[in-house]
């Protein structure tokens, strides 16, 4: 008697569920689907075309307006599933929230994650990012998960849930400067300000350096040497390995040439523990 | 030519003014919105086919002989500019013991300053050969004119490499010419290698003048000049697709509003005011009745020893949509420096020698860059303004003109 009733309240909350109710539902999922696949396609299409800044807008774009489609999807949905009383509100996504905390928690985390991603943007679309150990270019931002593709062409998916506890390195930040830092070992005798002045013409004079940004060489005593370090920033933030490696290339070949010597480390065998 | 000379006056063809006072000539309003639509199309890549009904059309049209080309439309007589540069010259400061005469590739500053010292009988310093410029450079800089002689360097561009080892010269260079050890003279740069070398030396304190952008009306005029020949015979340029007079010269008719009319300004727009190009996109441009070459049309029964030459309509210089970063850092390094030969190309790039050589080539079968018979690759003069777009689109560094 008391299963009846229960099932009758439930049945209360429900607007009742005929032909024209389910094409409605199915006309708005269908809709909400297909904008959100459309839209997932041209603007990175779209952004393909362009590059600089005007790319990045139009990729960070993409989370922003499927989230908007999906909380508008949503809103027409609910009224005609359910009876729009603020009590049956209550009961529907009190229940709701109860199933999806015990049974997926982790799933509801990311999805909410997701939320705060979009709003927060600690990676966007075209950022280059580090997520614990993987360090890739965002070229997804999803509802429960985001998509890095790493320098070694791997599709690395990582749930947004890893907002909430990992520190996520973002190194462009929606720009297209990203600051790209080579190392050079020298040996300790020599003549660090000239050394300090090739390393930075090194930079100055890379195809792919961005000019207007700032060069710096930074050097360091180490007990094997001394090391330079030369910051600087790439035209764009998907040339940094090629530009990091014209960098490397052209310092390592233009300090030989002006006879500086390079900081060699004589491998030695691992002490013996037990001998010292 | 109908333009008084009070109009020559307030608005010279060419005028020296501070590098930071260039002004782009702006298109007319039809005809930038015309453009505008093209870029649209061509980023969609949708065309749509050539509209109907010219006056002339193409295959009843030829291209003017060469030696017509050449009494038309030939090559730039710098004469006349260097004698507004003495102008300028003979009112500086004392104080100014340098000037840099700034110009986009093509524009003709470096044969401005030879006519000019060969007009004065100055001494002409030749760049340094691109070993000088990686090696040592003590001779060179030491073999300067006396102090006292005013002097030009036609070509900064050649004083430099972006290279590592390629940057001394031109700070030595600039530490003399700042000291005032070089005495007076005249330096010639192109605007490319000037945006570059603010990164490099201290350029402020020294005077850049560059010439002002050819605009609709100077454009009419310096090529009404052209075109009035030795022969004297009156011309005139018809629009081969409206039928419209686009300029009239030695006497045809007033030129009054055809003088600056909208097909001339668009000319001066679309080659950012650069005579080089807007020169050459002109040529490419005129065409004869093969029956009649040097015939008068039927607008002009009433004047019989009037020549029509038909201009053909403009197209835009569109490069290859599939073009990325390998090509960006050919051309870019290419208009640093105002051109450069393949093996010095290929050693300031990071791609493998035989890759640079390839697209070199590509590049050459797009008309995109020629080799001089130096084997210096430049930009062509008509892919230049879809180049600089390019490379701005990608955030290279460009020039100020």
């Amino acid at each position: 008697m008391s299963d009846t009733m229960d099932d009758d309240k439930l049945a209360e909350l429900f607007q009742q569920l005929d032909a024209s109710v389910a094409l409605d539902l199915v006309l708005i999922l269908i809709s909400a689907v297909a904008l959100i696949l459309a839209l997932q396609k041209a603007l990175p299409w779209l952004a393909s075309r362009l590059h600089g800044k005007s790319r990045h807008l139009v990729l960070a774009m993409v989370p922003l307006l499927r989230l908007i489609i999906v909380i508008g999807a949503f809103l027409l949905a609910v009224p005609v599933l359910i009876e729009p009383s603020l009590q049956n509100m209550i009961a529907i996504f009190g229940s709701l929230g109860l199933a999806l905390g015990f049974a997926l928690k982790d799933y509801a985390s990311s999805l909410v994650a997701g939320i705060v991603a979009v709003g927060e943007a600690p990676y966007r679309n075209g950022d280059w990012v580090q997520i614990g150990d993987t360090y890739g270019e965002v070229t997804h931002v999803g509802m429960r998960a985001v998509n890095l593709v790493t320098p070694d062409d791997n599709l690395v998916s990582i749930p947004h849930l890893k907002l909430w506890a990992e520190p996520i390195s973002n190194a462009n930040n929606g720009t297209p400067q990203l600051q790209c830092t080579v190392s050079f070992y020298l040996h300790p005798n020599h003549d660090g300000a000239h050394a300090r002045e090739l390393l930075f013409d090194v930079a100055l004079t890379s195809p792919y350096l961005a000019l207007g940004e700032p060069i710096a060489v930074v050097a360091d005593e180490q007990p094997w040497g001394t090391r330079y370090r030369v910051r600087a920033y790439p035209i764009d933030a998907r040339q940094q390995f090629r530009f990091a490696t014209d960098l490397t290339l052209r310092g390592k070949a233009e300090l030989l040439r002006r006879g500086f010597a390079l900081a060699a480390v004589v491998a030695r065998p691992e002490p013996d523990i037990a001998t010292g | 030519m109908a333009s008084t000379a009070s109009e020559n006056e307030s608005h010279p063809i060419w005028e020296l003014i501070p590098l930071a006072h260039y002004q782009l000539p702006s298109a007319p309003t039809a005809s930038s919105a015309k453009r505008g639509l093209s870029s649209l199309k061509r980023f969609f890549r949708w065309r749509r086919p050539a509209p109907q009904g010219p006056v002339k059309r193409e295959d009843e049209l030829h291209a003017l002989a060469p030696e017509r080309l050449e009494a038309v439309a030939g090559p730039i007589d710098w004469r006349a500019a260097a004698r507004v540069l003495q102008t300028a010259l003979e009112q500086r400061a004392p104080t100014e013991r340098v000037w840099f005469i700034i110009g986009p590739p093509t524009a003709g500053y470096a044969e401005l300053l030879e006519t000019w010292a060969e007009q004065h009988d100055r001494v002409c310093i030749p760049a340094p050969a691109p070993e000088v410029v990686t090696g040592n450079h003590s001779g060179w800089l030491a073999d300067w004119p006396q102090d006292g002689c005013l002097w030009a360097l036609p070509r900064l561009e050649r004083c430099w490499l972006r290279h590592p080892a390629g940057l001394d010269l031109i700070r030595g260079l600039f530490e003399r010419l700042l000291s005032a050890r070089q005495g007076f003279g005249l330096i010639g740069c192109d605007s490319w290698t000037w945006a570059y070398l603010r990164f490099v030396v201290p350029t402020p304190a020294v005077r850049a003048l560059t010439l002002q952008a050819l605009d609709g009306e100077r454009l009419a005029r310096w090529l009404a000049s052209l075109a009035a020949g030795h022969d004297q015979r009156p011309r005139r340029f018809r629009h081969a697709q409206s039928g419209n007079r686009v300029l009239t010269v030695n006497g045809g008719e007033e030129m009054g509003e055809s003088a600056a009319n909208n097909e001339l300004r668009y000319l001066a727009a679309q080659a950012r005011g650069n005579p080089g190009v807007a020169l050459q996109r002109w040529r490419s441009r005129l065409r004869s009745e093969p029956d009649k070459p040097e015939a008068a049309d039927e607008e002009s029964d009433d004047q019989p020893d009037v020549e029509t030459i038909w201009v053909a309509p403009a197209l835009e210089f569109a490069l290859p949509s599939g073009w990325g970063e390998p090509e960006a850092l050919i051309l870019h390094a290419l208009l640093l420096h105002d051109g450069l030969p393949t093996e010095i190309l290929a050693a300031l790039l990071p791609a493998p020698r035989a890759r640079t050589r390839d697209l070199l080539w590509q590049l050459a079968a797009s008309d995109v860059i020629s080799a001089d018979p130096e084997g210096i690759w430049r930009v062509t003069p008509s892919a230049y303004p879809a180049v600089r777009s390019f490379l701005a689109e990608r955030d290279f560094l460009t020039d100020a003109c």
